[in-house]
């Protein structure tokens, strides 16, 4: 659908505005578009899976936790951080494909996959609490260090908010590059195929099942990542980042955003993310409810998410017809 | 056998009857008529809230856990009309994000009521009662019994009645159901009343023995679905068995290691049990 | 759809903008030149509060709010310090650490705050430490707690702005234990949450019973979110120990003494704990909790003039519903106290100046006699047996004066 020739321009434009900008901000500012924009990526990975290959999994945080535990207690004890992601990203690939194996032989069935998915991240959630040797329990590992990359020789420092801001933004925007690529290849097209009609799929040739695993392996990959980078900013790794509302969290930026187009889950995070961090607290708690009411509609009344009731919305207008009952609906 | 042994039979006992009895709930919702509802841990959450709100005004307890029984069944109507009923042509994924985010609002609802810290009921009978030898807390033997009868009730309305037949017939073939004259409509709704009834019922049951938080349904749904999907859903005994499986289970192991650890080997088991047979350990096929 | 596109990177830089310039705006002035960094500051004195109001510390979070704002209120009543007046600002920390690290660097470089307190839990508080050791602001956390207050790099040695307020575990327990074996009998079983400070506290607790010709007769942890504490109870009563110890912070301590009191245990032995039936959750524990004995640093029965003028202005001021001025609320009341002192003492807000106006600082507070430790930053002071009766905290025996040995068992970062 997306204009290939604008694609690639908003890729490139956007990451240098952001980095023109932030030459203007203040360090705590940076770190806290950064963390945004990662929880931002982490949308985007869930996306991948559930917008594309309708894989709903009820416990993304998994794999957030995962990288974000193996990164903090690496960097902790000096180990080198490419060596951390990729172990963290491996890690949380093998956990993905067991479960995938497990969760996708009832094939009809959604749900397996979801709940052991669930099942295992609130499990993690009380290992990382309990096994405090390792782990430092509920306390988390704090005072993380940033990271020092060691490259061909060069040592790259990201000791400071503005260079770790300059180097998130330019990993995020590969990642989305790359994963937005995917998705509109031949691959991602016979992905959505497979949310439409996975037997017809099958009868095509295609074995539903290795396509599933592959996609569950690249979301968990990426979330992995994100967790992995989301780490270095505020210095710790604490047992919520398993919890269950941030795989919530994650399920309403999909949904908001608007499913299979990767950067509309990443907006909505962000966008939230900064709102969220200026709110007063007595409206916190109302704020999540309105959030929460407001996913439960768009889920009945626009299950493709803003981004599909927007597209509908232009695409009346382009009709001519009244886009007044339309954007009722919406409101 | 020893005195502490029975008394750990007891416990291990109790707590899959409750499971059962929340599983069971699922079992019509999910088993029988394929919704997916991930708002039902919460159905025993707001039955726990309830309870605490009838007896905090003065009711006796027992009025207020059937009082928050019916209460907590229409909330499970309201869901059906509400949202569930828009889903059934958009399919599972869409039925399970939304009852999810009810969840969620519910949840949140509770808490700007209530606040997130812990509330508690009063036990209608604190007396200790000597059976096979042992002193036992006797609320949590009524607890027991009233599962179990509460369980056998519904077997029987599911096997033997009217009612019964025409949630299996509907459930069976919709479209030969309706051909038949059934108001299979009404079906799926009674179905979602009567289960989430029963989530109801096992929280106002529970709720002198726990701490009751807006959390606390999340337990609950993890591990019934987990319940209904290694048990299989053949019928409401695997359910049941399904229930063994999986309270039985922990609460075994608990005697010896610490629940994280017990919790960890039956989620293993219930992967490896998946693993081998997705359509469930208690089904015949 | 070129217009979704480019609507989508004008939505993106729009509200990237929008955040920064807004916040911009706020810290005006302040971000983009150093010339006239010090007006601001001159008007009044800023003290950061970090509270979890929300979340799982949300009690303990309103304590520490309200005793912040009467804190506040009273001071600038009576003048303010130094003539300026005191500023709270109070931020949610959500009881979760990432935030809290954000909130303590939004706090320094936004607000621009010459103080820190507050912060719940131990993973709040072990995340704010870093970053304000860094920045070089004062923190004196409130609760108890192990000791957080050596440096990053050396643990034996002391952090230059991080105070502790709230007693360590060994300060708690020292005269405590051995006072309790003495009139309840030396066998003694431990339960405990099964996540980090339970565990420490419970072993600190071990040690002085064996110390002390006792026998830990069991030691047992279980999750906090656990339900069913049935097969611990079983054991427990098998063994009939003559004291029963918990370490079950928050609902975790209220869902384990409600079951016990169902299978007979209160009959049986007399039951204590630490953290486990604090004021803040007596809501909750109330009724059920009767005759249980606990260790702590305050009471709102404690009989002072400092205390007796605290009450007053507290149920003047909030009318609580329970006959209990928190101790979170006494406590946070107390550090700002502190602050004043300090301040007054150095004759100024700088940084460096109030570290050493604080180290050796003696004053009375709420819960009495205080000596900020000049060696280890940890606040000497009066540890109370308590036990719940006739619905408050009614002083049994005051164990006197407790200091924390050195740096023992500090760690911070793991």
């Amino acid at each position: 659908m997306m204009n290939q020739r604008n694609k690639k321009w908003s890729v490139l434009v956007v990451p240098v505005l952001l980095i023109i900008l932030s030459f203007l901000l203040p360090d705590y500012q940076l770190d806290l578009i950064a963390t945004a924009i990662i929880y931002g990526l982490f949308a985007a990975s869930v996306d991948f899976s559930y917008g594309y290959a309708g894989i709903l999994n009820l416990g993304s945080a998994l794999y957030f936790g995962l990288g974000a535990y193996v990164m903090a207690f690496g960097l902790k004890s000096g180990g080198d951080p490419i060596l951390l992601i990729l172990i963290g990203l491996i890690v949380s690939i093998v956990i993905s494909l067991i479960i995938g194996y497990v969760g996708f032989r009832v094939k009809a069935s959604q749900v397996h996959f979801g709940l052991i998915g669930l099942a295992l991240t609130l499990g993690f959630e009380q290992l990382a609490i309990s096994l405090y040797d390792l782990t430092g329990g509920s306390n988390g590992i704090s005072d993380v260090p940033r990271p020092v990359f060691h490259l061909f020789g060069f040592d790259l420092a990201l000791s400071s908010p503005f260079s770790y801001f300059i180097f998130v933004i330019v990993i995020v925007s590969v990642l989305l590059y790359v994963l937005w690529n995917i998705a509109s290849s031949g691959f991602g097209k016979s992905l959505l195929a497979m949310r439409h009609d996975e037997t017809k799929l099958e009868t095509l040739g295609y074995n539903p099942m290795t396509l599933k695993m592959i996609v569950t392996a690249i979301t968990a990959g990426v979330s992995a990542l994100a967790g992995a980078l989301f780490v270095p900013i505020s210095g710790i790794a604490y047992p919520g980042l398993f919890g269950v509302a941030l795989s919530m969290s994650v399920l309403i930026w999909v949904q908001l955003g608007g499913t299979g187009t990767l950067v509309g889950p990443l907006l909505v995070a962000v966008l939230l993310k900064l709102t969220e961090s200026s709110l007063s607290s007595s409206f916190e708690q109302t704020y999540m409810l309105i959030i929460g009411l407001i996913f439960v509609v768009m889920v009945i009344v626009a299950p493709s998410g803003v981004w599909g009731l927007l597209r509908r919305f232009i695409r009346k207008r382009k009709q001519g017809q009244s886009p007044v009952q339309e954007g009722g609906e919406s409101a | 056998m020893d005195a502490i042994w029975i008394a750990n039979l007891l416990n291990i006992l109790t707590s899959i009857a409750v499971l059962a009895v929340v599983a069971v709930g699922l079992y019509i919702i999910f088993g029988l008529m394929q919704v997916i509802n991930m708002a039902h841990g919460d159905m025993v959450m707001l039955g726990a809230y309830s309870t605490l709100v009838f007896t905090q005004a003065g009711f006796n307890f027992w009025t207020s856990a059937v009082l928050a029984t019916l209460i907590v069944g229409i909330i499970g109507g309201l869901l059906e009309r509400g949202v569930v009923q828009f889903l059934y042509k958009s399919g599972n994924l869409s039925t399970m994000l939304a009852t999810w985010g009810v969840g969620i609002a519910l949840q949140q609802t509770v808490k700007l009521i209530f606040g997130p810290q812990g509330q508690f009921v009063d036990a209608p009978v604190l007396k200790m009662v000597n059976i096979f030898g042992v002193s036992y807390p006797s609320y949590r033997l009524i607890l027991l019994v009233l599962c179990v009868l509460v369980l056998t009730g519904v077997f029987i309305i599911l096997k033997k009645t009217r009612a019964g037949l025409l949630v299996r017939a509907t459930m069976d073939n919709r479209v030969m159901a309706e051909a038949m004259g059934i108001n299979t409509k009404q079906v799926y709704l009674y179905g979602f009343i009567g289960g989430s009834a029963l989530a109801g019922f096992a929280g106002a049951l529970i709720s002198p023995i726990t701490n009751i938080s807006p959390l606390m349904g999340l337990d609950y749904v993890t591990k019934s679905f987990l319940v209904v999907i290694s048990g299989g859903v053949e019928s409401m005994m695997s359910t049941v068995g399904g229930s063994v499986i999986i309270a039985g289970l922990q609460n075994f192991l608990n005697i010896y290691i610490d629940s994280t650890n017990s919790w960890m080997i039956v989620l293993a088991i219930v992967i490896i049990v998946i693993w081998i047979r997705p359509q469930g350990v208690f089904t015949k096929k | 759809m070129k217009h979704l596109s480019k609507l989508l990177v004008l939505l993106l830089i729009v509200s990237i903008f929008a955040v920064g310039c807004g916040n911009n705006q706020s810290s005006n002035g302040n971000t983009n030149s150093s010339s006239n960094e010090a007006a601001p500051s001159e008007d009044a004195i800023k003290i950061g509060v970090l509270a979890p109001t929300t979340g799982f510390m949300s009690t303990h979070g309103e304590a520490i709010k309200l005793g912040a704002q009467l804190a506040e209120e009273m001071i600038n009543e009576q003048g303010g310090i130094n003539g300026k007046t005191v500023k709270m600002i109070i931020e949610d920390d959500k009881s979760d650490p990432a935030v809290a690290a954000e909130k303590a660097k939004q706090l320094i470089n936004k607000d621009k705050v010459d103080f820190l307190i507050g912060t719940g839990s131990s993973a709040e508080t072990l995340a704010v430490i870093p970053v304000a050791e860094k920045s070089q602001v004062p923190f004196i956390y409130s609760l108890d707690g192990e000791c957080k207050t050596c440096g990053l790099e050396d643990p034996n040695s002391k952090a230059k702005y991080i105070f502790a307020s709230g007693p360590t575990p060994q300060m708690l327990l020292e005269s405590f234990l051995p006072s309790m074996m003495e009139k309840f009998g030396k066998r003694v079983y431990f339960v405990g949450s099964d996540y980090v400070f339970p565990h420490f506290m419970n072993d600190i607790a071990e040690n002085i019973v064996k110390e002390n010709g006792g026998e830990v007769i069991g030691s047992e942890y279980a999750p906090s979110d656990t339900t069913d504490y049935s097969a611990i109870i079983n054991r427990i009563n098998k063994e009939k120990p003559d004291v029963l110890f918990l370490t079950l912070p928050g609902t975790a301590g209220v869902t384990f003494v409600k079951q016990a009191r169902q299978f007979g245990i209160f009959e049986n032995m007399v039951v204590t704990g630490s953290a486990t039936f604090d004021t803040e959750a007596y809501s909750a524990i109330g009724q059920i909790s009767e005759g249980v004995y606990v260790v702590n640093r305050y009471s709102d029965l404690l009989d002072n003039p400092e205390n007796k003028a605290f009450v007053e202005a507290y149920k003047a001021k909030y009318d609580p519903q329970y006959p209990i001025g928190p101790t979170a609320s006494s406590g946070t009341y107390g550090v700002v106290l502190a602050i004043k002192a300090a301040v007054e003492k150095a004759g100024s807000t700088e940084a460096d100046q109030v570290v050493a106006a604080l180290e050796g600082l003696k004053l009375n507070l709420p819960q009495g006699e205080v000596e900020i430790d000049k060696d280890n930053h940890v606040f000497n002071q009066h540890i109370y047996m308590m036990q719940i009766k006739d619905n408050d905290y009614q002083i049994v025996e005051d164990l006197g004066m407790t200091k924390h040995p050195e740096f023992e068992d500090c760690s911070v970062g793991q």
